[in-house]
């Protein structure tokens, strides 16, 4: 191993709008509470679904946010806010790199415009609409506007990898600070969902009829949710520049595809296996260095089955126990990663653990340690984030705490 | 941290076909009259042998990358597949769009098969291309606009640099798609940009995959593998001076003064707004030093995510062979010579050149390539 140090990467600001509220004070005491964020569809007529439950972000989230922005833009200014105003930055700070990762971007917006036709008939409206949609590519301009917004540098960078793509954001933001290019970045991740992704989940037979109960034995697929969630990042120096009490420090990533197929995961979870070792290595840690593990957790038998064992099979009796809050939060998909990043640096800040609800009866097939109350981390210790995505992709990120300012 | 990045392989498919020489010698032209064919964008025939595929490409993308994606490692042999190869795409939603309004009309989940949402996904094509060709290192898609073609280059840039693998198949993808080519046939092209529409007051779409290899210099020396070009520098901007900006970026990375630049392969798309901005932002950079220039798009059509992918390698390809391409359809106009462009290829000894894409976001990228051989 190298004995060059790696640049260190802190993290100073959090920002998240959710099923469970909006801020992260909400959102954290809501989680340890073991609340749940799934409830009934209301964004449209489900009757024509076997399943009826999501993971929705009320409405009354949104009552003091700017209504020249579409909904997605909002929540993601939101989070942003929030993030850079915990880290102390001025609106206006223009320091700070952006990156955003999504899955489908303005979706929700195209579907609620087209149903709107359907309603109006004004087909003009729809096509200046779409007009602006296509050639304006406006599916991603979202970040462009919320950058304009939060005050960020130059040019954001979208990356849509799916269930993963909030890792890949604070995972790319951070080798950007330790490679010298920047020293800070606002990275998370946001995705709102939409009536097409719900069809196509229900018809993939994914969806969870009551509820999202990972790595249970009675688990029987996931519930679909959406979510905001930011990181301020930044280096060592300007950190000791500003003179800030970090949250925690991003301590080592890794990224990899499983190149087997494109919605299951590899049985034997070479993928996942290759994330927790690299990611450990890169933080220069082992196994029992580990306190808490944010699970991908998704309640589908083979995703829950396929990660339970290849934690098992990398750290076996040192694996640390695990949390999935899907079971509170439903999936977001492209945000998913970045509210599970999010957790992780609210354990290592705050040295609690949320649970895991709906979970009722372990099975064999997944043999993790599952936290089902809320409870303490062992101090000192480090939270692995692992999540999985469509098509393969796999990362995980490690924090650990970033110890006193001197 | 600041290795130097060797693109060791280039393999593109577009209107030319999917034979890097073929391209090559199509822009040449016969007895170097380069131009003379009146070059059009039509969806590309692509016919190639895929051994081992029992799965069908449910979008014409996915294919476009595959077939590239298996050509460049064909001219790349000493590459292995597994966890030391990562993928760097640039891509958009467009491809999902006529999938959407075919469900949104009904509403009926039933029309949302399993393929098709899986084929709404922006990663789709990269997943299907890891899978294809086991990728298992980093896997990308960057759809920040129509940059995305450059975007996928730094960003595997930045990955290489940070150990996250050997070596890493970059570039951009765009596919055809009736609902897309509609909407950018109502731009308005009546103003005359730089190049003359095939169709007058038309923008001409195209189609296609440009991907390269990228290695460190190192990973590359201890492969034996041979670099064609260096990506010495790549620069991202927004607003109304991005495109200024971003290559002000790359010729800073690169370490090199406007004056060092032997040709500029533009992003000029005929639409008079875009080209102007484009003109302005290159004579803020190169002042009195005013390189030769092309506009592939005369050739290539608006290929979008793909073009700046398309274009970095076709100027590897041509200025190698001491050449830089005529721009088809060239106008006649203030705008293109502002652009230095020509209807004619003509003779350059190049070592740098610098690639331009630019997106309706006021967004540009530039790239800063350094030939091995010209």
């Amino acid at each position: 191993m190298s004995a060059v140090r790696t640049p260190r990467v802190f993290i100073t600001g959090l920002g998240v709008v959710s099923p469970l509220g909006a801020g992260v004070q909400v959102f954290w005491d809501a989680l340890l509470a073991g609340r749940s964020g799934i409830g009934p569809v209301t964004r449209f007529d489900a009757r024509a679904y076997p399943v009826q439950i999501a993971a929705e972000i009320k409405p009354d989230v949104l009552t003091a946010a700017q209504p020249d922005l579409t909904r997605l833009e909002q929540i993601t200014v939101l989070a942003g806010q929030e993030a850079l105003a915990q880290a102390g930055l001025a609106p206006d700070d223009g320091q700070a790199e952006y990156w955003v990762g999504t899955t489908v971007g303005e979706l929700l917006l195209y579907e609620q415009r087209y149903r709107a036709l359907i309603e109006t008939r004004d087909r003009a409206a729809f096509e200046r609409f779409k007009h602006e949609l296509i050639v304006g590519n406006s599916f991603f301009s979202f970040a462009t506007k919320a950058g304009e917004r939060l005050g960020t540098r130059g040019y954001p960078q979208v990356n849509t990898n799916t269930c993963a793509a909030g890792a890949y954001a604070i995972s790319l933001a951070a080798e950007r600070i330790r490679q010298g290019v920047c020293g800070r970045a606002l990275a998370g991740g946001v995705d709102l969902f939409s009536q097409i992704e719900y069809a196509g989940f229900s018809n993939l037979r994914a969806l969870a009829p009551e509820r999202c109960q990972p790595f249970c034995l009675d688990r029987k697929g996931l519930v679909i949710g959406e979510a905001s969630a930011f990181l301020v990042l930044e280096s060592e120096a300007e950190v000791q520049k500003r003179q800030v009490q970090p949250l925690a420090e991003l301590a080592g990533y890794a990224w990899s595809n499983d190149a087997y197929h494109l919605s299951a995961p590899q049985p034997e979870g070479r993928g996942v296996q290759a994330v927790l070792r690299q990611s450990l290595t890169d933080a220069r840690l082992d196994a029992r260095d580990l306190g808490a593990l944010v699970a991908h957790g998704t309640g589908t038998p083979s995703n829950d089955r396929v990660e339970a064992q290849a934690i098992h099979h990398v750290m076996g009796a040192d694996a640390p126990r695990v949390t999935a809050p899907k079971s509170m939060l439903g999936h977001s998909r492209g945000a998913a990663s970045a509210v599970e990043a999010l957790i992780g640096v609210q354990i290592v800040a705050t040295g609690q653990v949320p649970p895991t609800i709906g979970y009722d009866r372990p099975d064999p097939e997944c043999p993790v340690g599952v936290v089902t109350q809320a409870e303490p981390l062992r101090p000192g210790s480090a939270c692995l984030c692992n999540a999985s995505g469509f098509g393969g992709i796999n990362s995980a990120l490690i924090f650990r705490s970033a110890g006193r300012r001197a | 941290m600041n290795a130097r990045i060797a693109i060791t392989g280039i393999s593109l498919v577009n209107t030319l076909g999917a034979e890097t020489a073929g391209m090559v010698a199509a822009l040449r032209g016969p007895e170097g009259s380069g131009s003379g064919q009146d070059f059009y964008s039509v969806p590309t025939e692509v016919r190639a042998e895929l051994p081992g595929v029992g799965w069908r490409f449910h979008t014409r993308a996915a294919l476009l990358a595959c077939v590239t994606g298996q050509r460049l490692l064909a001219q790349t042999p000493g590459l292995i597949a597994g966890p030391g190869l990562g993928l760097s795409l640039g891509w958009g939603m467009h491809q999902g769009l006529d999938i959407y309004e075919h469900f949104l009309q009904t509403l009926d989940p039933r029309e949302v098969t399993p393929m098709s949402f899986l084929n709404l996904s922006p990663n789709v094509a990269a997943s299907q291309l890891s899978i294809f060709l086991r990728i298992e290192g980093f896997t990308l898609t960057t759809a920040t606009d129509y940059t995305a073609g450059l975007d996928a280059l730094a960003l595997a840039a930045l990955s290489l640099r940070a150990g996250r693998g050997q070596a890493a198949l970059a570039g951009g993808l765009e596919g055809d798609s009736p609902s897309v080519t509609a909407h950018f046939q109502q731009l308005d092209a009546q103003a005359e940009g730089a190049i003359r529409s095939s169709r007058p007051g038309q923008v001409v779409m195209g189609e296609g995959c440009g991907l390269m290899c990228l290695e460190t210099e190192d990973a590359a020396r201890a492969r034996g593998a041979q670099a064609l070009a260096w990506l010495e520098g790549i620069g991202q901007a927004a607003g109304p001076e991005a495109v200024a900006q971003a290559l002000g970026q790359a010729l800073e990375q690169a370490q090199l003064a406007p004056r060092a630049i032997d040709a500029v392969f533009t992003s000029a798309s005929g639409l008079a707004t875009a080209d102007e901005a484009e003109a302005r932002g290159l004579e803020q950079v190169f002042g009195e030093h005013r390189p030769p220039g092309v506009a592939l798009k005369g050739v290539l059509g608006e290929t979008l995510h793909a073009h700046g992918a398309l274009s970095a390698g076709l100027a590897v390809l041509t200025l190698s062979q001491g050449f830089v391409p005529g721009t088809a359809r060239c106008a006649d106009n203030a705008l293109s010579r502002r652009l230095r462009l020509s209807d004619r290829p003509r003779s350059l000894a190049a070592q740098h050149t610098a690639v331009i894409a630019t997106g309706p976001n006021r967004k540009a990228a530039a790239a800063i390539l350094t030939l091995t051989r010209s």
